[in-house]
């Protein structure tokens, strides 16, 4: 084409364009815009476009057609009458929520962000987590997302409360705060868990973003091998990290020394020596030497015992050729850099601090500095090692040798392997390795020495069933720096508070009762829970059952079995029975400790076999041996048992019931519990129970007997007997030291008749309980008790018109002190006669289902000693429910 | 010549008699007892102070038995913890600190005239009772369920409890009260405060609804006691003149303080020895005496603050040290805190019958403490505590150190030791060194002092220590240096020492480690120390090098390898360990067990002539021997071969 021709063309294109336009200028129309381009409203990200009607050049003010036109075809230059179409408000565009967008600018969806966790490096306040009211009020604090197909699933799961367990060692929680990633396929399975465990929540303070925090990642994975064999690998790690540093700089799994820890240098390191059984006084913690190694930040390694810096060492009895920290005695030990004799490198050269110590006999170092501090500045002293056992001769005499720093990670990694059904064989094996790791802080580098320390936690079963022969072995050891919990970073401070237990978060929970709260106040767990009572709440409606009348509104400040009528079904908690394998005089299924809920003890190491053989389909017969050790100390737990369980059902003679068990018992090993007691005037609360050794080399025998039976119909029988007896085997001296006596033993016997009588619409209840109790206790200082209660029951009870109805009640107590004199703490002989007289309505209302019971009861009780007291209580009381 | 003899003989005996003169002047024995400084006068001049309150809220103790519980006069000359002989009342102990008696449930009576009344029951005064009758005045006078409480702060021992009204025990005419006896009554004990929670309820020792007794007495098992809770269980008016506690037994503890021991200026303190009784089971009481030195009559600092006061300023201002009178005469705002003056006066150390004092020495004033725990039928009694001190001191100053600092195990080493004497004024000198060791030492040599040569003996060379017998060395700066070989069987073998005046034997003053001498390259001064360490790859094992005299016994009584003499090391041990040697046959059974007992550190030896565990010869052939120590971390086992042959 020659350019003649093609000026020609442009021109021609040019007029029949402009020709267009000018027609389309005529009404504004197409100025006006209906704005679409591609046929639709499009709110993807692509700038803005370029509008081809807009191009007349009128001088005359336009403006963009835009929200209101589009709206409310309203326009800024007409006329608005609203006579015949009414005014139109005004309605949010927001209510359809926010327009999202991913990294590809790909518009995701419009609505509202519910839940945001980014984190970014390097840079001030880079992590952001975000979780907006909608997530907590909408979803209740929990979204999913899921998807599958075919054998392949997996779902996301983002929830403040999610109940997780990789395996009981390595991580376990009811409340676990977080986001969850789970895949399984029919022989594969594989969870992800990531967290911001220091604060898992929006801040309520600005900035939004936090600088410094402790991350949690955790992984498990299984996979079936064969028919019979499953195998999984766990790791959890939880860590300090920094947005200022770089993300991805050395291991990450080791941490970071978070802001408040590397604030500035350290000016001295401590390492606190003591007696790790500081009961028996004596062989305490042994220090024969100490030394320092220093390296500068080009690497140069300066010894103090050569530049001549010498620590300061406070307390210790000095013995020959070495300081003891015996009993409650303790060595103290100070490397000061700002000392007169320290010649090294200046503090804002130090790399790494190697600390040596020559320790023997039982020992165990606690190791700060004055970077390692709590919330009010105070030094905080971190467990650094226990010897192990009790040695008092030296024999393990050694040179410890580690690196100072501040915990920047804690983490668990292991292994399990499960074996169903193999020739009978079920066996589980699970090996966790816990690595600690602290790192040197020094604001004058950026690359700092981490050192870490190693514990070991183990466990195995295995058992085999083979009708009627059956056996079942276990064995497990927990170093006790076995651990699985951390110290976050306080979010406002950015420094770990290292007295604060809130600030601890446990990878394994303390949850002893099973429920929806973890027992303890800690990081993410901030409410605790206040009723802990394993084992004795079998309805889970998170009440006592010996005080199953109590609730928040009307607390009940007296326990089940001392109310009148309701004693006739709650037997008083030393009737309880059952297997005690740790010998503490708690039955073990009953037990609350202040320990995370791992399978073993941690700071134990031993086995439990048994065998037995079932003598029938109602009769097992097992024969046992049990050895633990506690490896902090020289106690131990070792015992021989054989236990009879019979559980008998026949029409003719009803269900009788034996558990016999009979040991040999020698067990130093303490187990202090935290168990709920309910003083007089309280609801009950949890109280420290100390554990009193009661069995060090005892022969331990525990029989418990139950019958019922419904002798005719309507009379129902129920007896049962318990029976547990200490024989101790030490010499007498060595009992009278301990406050122990000989022979210790509980009798109990509780019998119980109640039948049920109708006589037309009358419904009679006589009642008989007899509970009669004979107890002496292990501790001498305990008084013996003897005491027989006789209780005489009857209630009657009698429909009124169609939703009323009468119950009129008559109890007589008739209590005998069999013990003369009267026993400290216990109750001279009494009689009491309690009457109830209570009518009950039942009536629908306004959608509730109403109950009305109105009522007078009055007790008399005659105390030998003192005058005739008279109790009355009336009520009026309406309940509304949903259902009856 | 016979005459002159005599002559030298009777210049002899003066001078004899001068110089035990002046030992005499100088060697002084201190004892606390009846004998010379009785206990209940405290064996001092200089009262002592403690601070029993608080550190800014002082409360000053100058008593010997802040507790009052101490007994001086049931065994003459002997204290133990406080005696009741089970006649006396004891009752008005809850009048003073920390006891009291208080009843309080008594409504419609002044509190001045409740206290009166609670103190005239306890104290013998017959005139003046508790009274729970109605007045024209205060015609409601409730009498049910009134309690009376008498708490004694602590546990004494109790057998009897008595209470009466007035014009019965004691007769009392103008107030014939005989009849307003308690007429029903109920009497609790408690060992402890009440808490039924806790498992220490009160006891129930008596309960009478209806008493006709105007004298009520109660004997009861003798034991111990805090609480003594009486009840009326009566509404009829009554009144109490005396409620007597009989007292019984020892006290459960007992702590007396000694004066400040002035010993005149620094002395040199030798042993600490006493003499004790045990009364009753010996299992179940223990005494255990402690002791600390210092340079003045003020163990306490008190401090002045230097400017006017703002508790809630976060720097505030610094303290001055004011002596006690100052100190007190200050306005409560300006007065600082009352510590423990820890330059002048050493910490509390226990101390063991017959043992060296710790701590700093030599010092001019000495305290004790003596605390005694047990039952109420066991306990510890002291007659008499005994120190001998010299004076002047053997030295103000006495360092030594040890070089090498760095030994290999097991083989003999050379070591060079010294000790280097200051003095300030008067000294006596020493010229007798014992050393501590863990085996006997070998061939001590080069013996200087100031580097010049100097003759020397060796009194003895024991395994756990040496003496030296010197000339006597009393210069400022004095040092002494010798050389001796031992080999060292663990990490921190640490040579300890003592210096003596041969004049004065008994009294002995230990060696601080420290900067002696300079040993040369190596030697950091600030390092020096009587601490030898070994190479650490020698520490964990706890049997050294083996021998055994031959691999072939032939018992046979020939005399010619009848039995085999093993000797080994045992290392690292800081107690004894029990060991054995066990011989077994090739199949694996033991035919031989030698309990070796219990052996401590260092060389050990032993003999076996082939006997069996049946006490018969073994049959020839070759047996695996088994040498194991059970310590308490760990059992360490050695085997070898042996054959027997004849």
């Amino acid at each position: 084409m020659t350019n003649r021709n093609y000026i020609a063309a442009i021109l021609a294109l040019c007029l029949l364009l402009g020709t267009a336009t000018t027609v389309a200028a005529q009404d504004y129309g197409a100025r006006l815009g209906t704005v679409k381009r591609g046929g639709r409203v499009s709110f993807e990200p692509t700038g803005p476009g370029v509008l081809f009607d807009a191009l007349d050049p009128a001088l005359r003010k336009w403006y963009v057609p835009q929200e209101l036109f589009a709206e409310y075809q309203w326009r800024q230059w007409e006329y608005s009458n609203y006579a015949r179409q009414n005014y139109q408000r005004y309605v949010s565009t927001s209510l359809e929520g926010d327009y999202w967008y991913d990294v590809y600018g790909n518009q995701l969806t419009q609505g509202w962000l519910i839940y945001d966790w980014r984190q970014e490096n390097p840079t001030p306040f880079g992590s952001v987590l975000e979780k907006s009211g909608q997530f907590s009020s909408w979803f209740s604090s929990v979204a999913i997302a899921s998807d599958h197909k075919g054998q392949y699933h997996y779902s996301i799961t983002v929830g403040s409360r999610i109940r997780t367990t990789l395996t009981p060692m390595t991580f376990s929680k009811p409340d676990f705060d977080g986001i969850q990633w789970d895949f399984v396929s029919d022989k594969h399975a594989l969870t992800l868990l990531l967290s911001r465990i220091s604060e898992p929540n929006s801040p309520t303070f600005l900035p939004e973003g936090l600088t410094s925090n402790t991350n949690l990642f955790g992984a498990r994975v299984e996979a079936r091998v064969g028919d019979f064999v499953k195998v999984g690998g766990t790791f959890v790690n939880a860590h300090h990290s920094v947005t200022q540093l770089d993300a991805i700089n050395g291991d990450v799994f080791s941490g970071a020394l978070a802001e408040g820890q590397n604030f500035s240098v350290v000016g001295r390191v401590q390492a606190l020596i003591s007696d790790d059984s500081p009961d028996d006084g004596v062989g305490g913690g042994a220090l024969f030497s100490s030394d320092l190694v220093i390296e500068d930040l080009e690497g140069q390694s300066f010894r103090a015992s050569e530049i001549g810096f010498r620590p300061l060492v406070e307390g210790g009895f000095q013995r020959r050729g070495f300081l003891a920290a015996d009993g409650h005695e303790e060595i103290l030990l100070t490397y000061d850099f700002n000392d007169r004799t320290y010649a090294g490198p200046d503090p804002t050269e130090i790399r790494r601090v190697e600390m040596e110590l020559v320790v023997a006999n039982d020992y165990r170092i606690d190791i700060a500095s004055d970077r390692q501090r709590n919330a009010n500045g105070a030094v905080v002293f971190l467990p650094y090692t226990r010897a192990r056992g009790n040695v008092k001769d030296g024999s393990n005499q050694r040179v410890l040798r580690f690196d100072y720093g501040v915990p920047t990670a804690n983490q668990i990694a292991g292994f399990t392997v499960e074996m169903t059904d193999l020739k009978g064989v079920d066996g589980f094996l699970e090996v966790n390795v816990n690595t600690r790791y602290r790192k040197y802080p020094n604001p004058h580098t950026k690359r700092h020495t981490s050192d870490s320390d190693r514990a070991l936690g183990w466990l195995a079963n295995l058992s085999h069933k083979r009708y009627p022969w059956f056996t079942f072995f276990e064995a497990f050891g927990m170093d006790p720096g076995y651990s699985t919990s951390i110290v976050t970073i306080n979010k406002r401070e950015g420094v770990p508070d290292y007295d604060n237990q809130l600030e601890l978060y446990e990878f394994v929970a303390d949850n002893d009762d099973a429920d929806q709260f973890a027992d303890r106040r800690r990081k993410g767990s901030t409410a605790g829970d206040r009723d802990v009572f394993p084992g004795l709440d079998e309805n889970n409606d998170r009440i006592w059952d010996f005080n199953q009348n109590d609730n928040e509104d009307r607390p009940n400040f007296l326990p089940d079995w001392e109310e009148p009528f309701l004693r006739y079904y709650a037997d008083r908690p030393e009737f309880l029975f059952g297997v005690d394998a740790n010998h503490n005089g708690t039955v073990d299924r009953f037990e609350n400790d202040d320990e995370p809920d791992y399978p073993y003890r941690r700071d134990q190491e031993g086995y439990n076999v048994y065998g037995g053989v079932h003598l029938g389909p109602d009769v097992r017969f097992t024969v046992g041996r049990m050895r633990i050790k506690q490896l902090s100390d020289d106690r131990h737990n070792r015992a021989v048992y054989g236990q009879l369980v019979v559980d008998f059902r026949t029409s003719a003679y009803g269900r009788l019931r034996l558990f016999q068990d009979l040991r040999r018992v020698r067990d130093t090993i303490r187990d202090d519990l935290l168990q709920w007691v309910q003083l007089p005037n309280t609801r009950g609360s949890l109280r420290l129970v100390i554990d009193e050794l009661p069995a060090q080399d005892t022969w331990v025998n525990n029989t418990w007997l139950g019958w019922e039976h419904e002798l005719v119909r309507g009379l129902k029988l129920d007896n049962r007997m318990k029976w547990q007896l200490h024989r101790q085997r030490d010499e007498e001296l060595a009992l009278e030291l301990r406050g122990h006596r000989e022979a210790s033993w509980f009798y109990g016997l509780v019998n119980k008749a109640e039948y049920s009588l109708q006589l037309g619409t009358w419904t009679l209840q006589p009642r008989w309980k007899s509970e009669w109790l004979q107890n002496t206790p292990v501790r001498r200082s305990l008084p013996r008790r003897h005491e027989l209660d006789e209780l005489f029951m009857l209630v009657v009870r009698h429909p009124i018109m169609q939703k009323s109805f009468v119950e009129g009640g008559v109890e007589y107590q008739l209590f005998n002190q069999l013990k003369d004199p009267v026993p400290p703490g216990a109750e001279p002989d009494f009689t009491a006669v309690t009457t109830t007289v209570q009518m009950t309505n039942l009536s629908d209302y306004l959608g509730y289902q109403l109950t009305t019971t109105l009522g007078l009861e009055v007790t008399r009780l005659d105390l030998r000693f003192e005058p005739t007291q008279t109790r009355t209580r009336g009520f009026l009381t309406i309940y509304a429910g949903i259902e009856r | 010549m016979r005459r002159h003899v005599n002559r030298l003989r009777w210049l002899g005996c003066l001078v004899l008699a001068l110089w035990a003169a002046g030992a005499q002047a100088q060697l002084r024995t201190y004892i606390l007892g009846e004998r010379a400084e009785p206990w209940s006068e405290g064996g001092g001049l200089v009262e002592p102070v403690r601070n029993i309150g608080r550190t800014f809220s002082a409360r000053l103790d100058t008593g010997n038995v802040p507790e009052d519980d101490i007994e001086f006069v049931a065994r003459p000359g002997w204290i133990s913890p406080r005696f009741f002989d089970g006649q006396t009342n004891i009752a008005s102990l809850v009048i003073d600190s920390p006891g009291r008696v208080r009843a309080p449930n008594s409504q419609n009576i002044s509190r001045a005239l409740l206290n009166q009344q609670l103190e005239g029951i306890v104290n013998g005064d017959h005139d003046i009772a508790y009274e729970r009758k109605p007045t024209t005045f205060v015609p409601e006078m409730p009498a049910f369920g009134i309690w009376i409480i008498l708490d004694f702060g602590r546990q004494v021992g109790v057998n009897r409890l008595r209470f009466y009204p007035r014009n019965t025990v004691e007769a009392t005419p103008k107030t014939p009260f005989e009849n307003d006896f308690l007429r029903g009554f109920e009497l609790w004990i408690n060992p402890e405060i009440t808490n039924s929670a806790e498992g220490r309820p009160d006891v129930l020792v008596e309960r009478r609804p209806n008493n006709d007794d105007a004298v009520v007495e109660i004997d009861i098992d003798p034991r111990y006691v805090r609480l003594i809770k009486l009840r009326s269980l009566t509404e009829t008016p009554f009144e109490i003149d005396e409620l007597e506690v009989i007292g019984s037994g020892y006290m459960g503890r007992g702590t007396w303080f000694s004066d400040l021991i002035d010993l005149g200026g620094p002395a040199t303190v030798g042993p600490v020895r006493w003499r004790e009784r045990v009364v009753g089971e010996e299992a179940f009481s223990s005494t255990q005496v402690r002791v600390r030195t210092g340079d003045d009559d003020t163990p306490l600092l008190f401090k002045q603050r230097g400017a006017a006061w703002d508790p809630f300023d976060p720097n505030p201002p610094g303290f001055t040290e004011v002596d006690a009178e100052t100190y007190w005469s200050l306005d409560i705002t300006e007065r600082g805190e009352v510590v423990d003056d820890v330059d002048h006066w050493s910490a509390w150390k226990t101390v063991d019958n017959g043992g060296l004092i710790g701590g700093r020495l030599p010092r001019q004033f000495v305290q004790f403490e003596i605390g005694f725990a047990g039952r109420i039928a066991d306990t510890r009694q002291l007659d008499w505590l005994q120190f001998d001190y010299l004076q002047p001191p053997i030295a103000d100053t006495l360092r030594a150190e040890v070089f090498p600092r760095r030994a290999p195990v097991e083989r003999r080493a050379t070591f060079r030791y010294a000790v280097q004497l200051r003095r300030n004024g008067d000294i006596l000198g020493f010229d007798e060194l014992e050393v501590d060791t863990t085996v006997p030492v070998e061939n001590i040599r080069d013996v200087t002092v100031n580097d010049i040569p100097v003759p020397f003996e060796v009194a003895y060379a024991r395994d756990d220590a040496f003496r030296l017998l010197l000339p006597l060395i009393d210069g400022d700066g004095d040092v002494l240096e010798f050389a001796f070989d031992l080999p060292v069987f663990r990490f921190g073998t640490t040579f300890s020492g003592r210096v003596v005046n041969s004049r004065f034997d008994r009294v002995p003053q230990r060696l601080e480690a420290g900067n002696a001498n300079d040993f040369g390259p190596g030697d950091h001064d600030d390092l020096s120390n009587l601490f030898v360490s070994i190479p650490e790859e020698r520490i964990g094992k706890l049997v050294g090098t083996i021998a055994l005299s031959d691999k072939v016994i032939t018992p046979n009584g020939d005399g010619i390898n009848d039995d085999v003499h093993v000797q080994f090391n045992l290392l690292q041990l800081v107690d004894v360990a029990p060991v054995r040697f066990e011989v077994f046959d090739l199949a694996g059974r033991r035919v031989a067990n030698l309990d070796l007992g219990e052996r401590s550190l260092g060389p050990a030896d032993f003999r076996w002539d082939g006997t069996g565990s049946d006490g018969r010869l073994l049959t020839p052939g070759t047996y695996v021997w088994r040498l194991l120590v059970a310590a308490d971390a760990f059992d360490e086992e050695h085997l070898g071969i042996l054959a027997v042959a004849y």
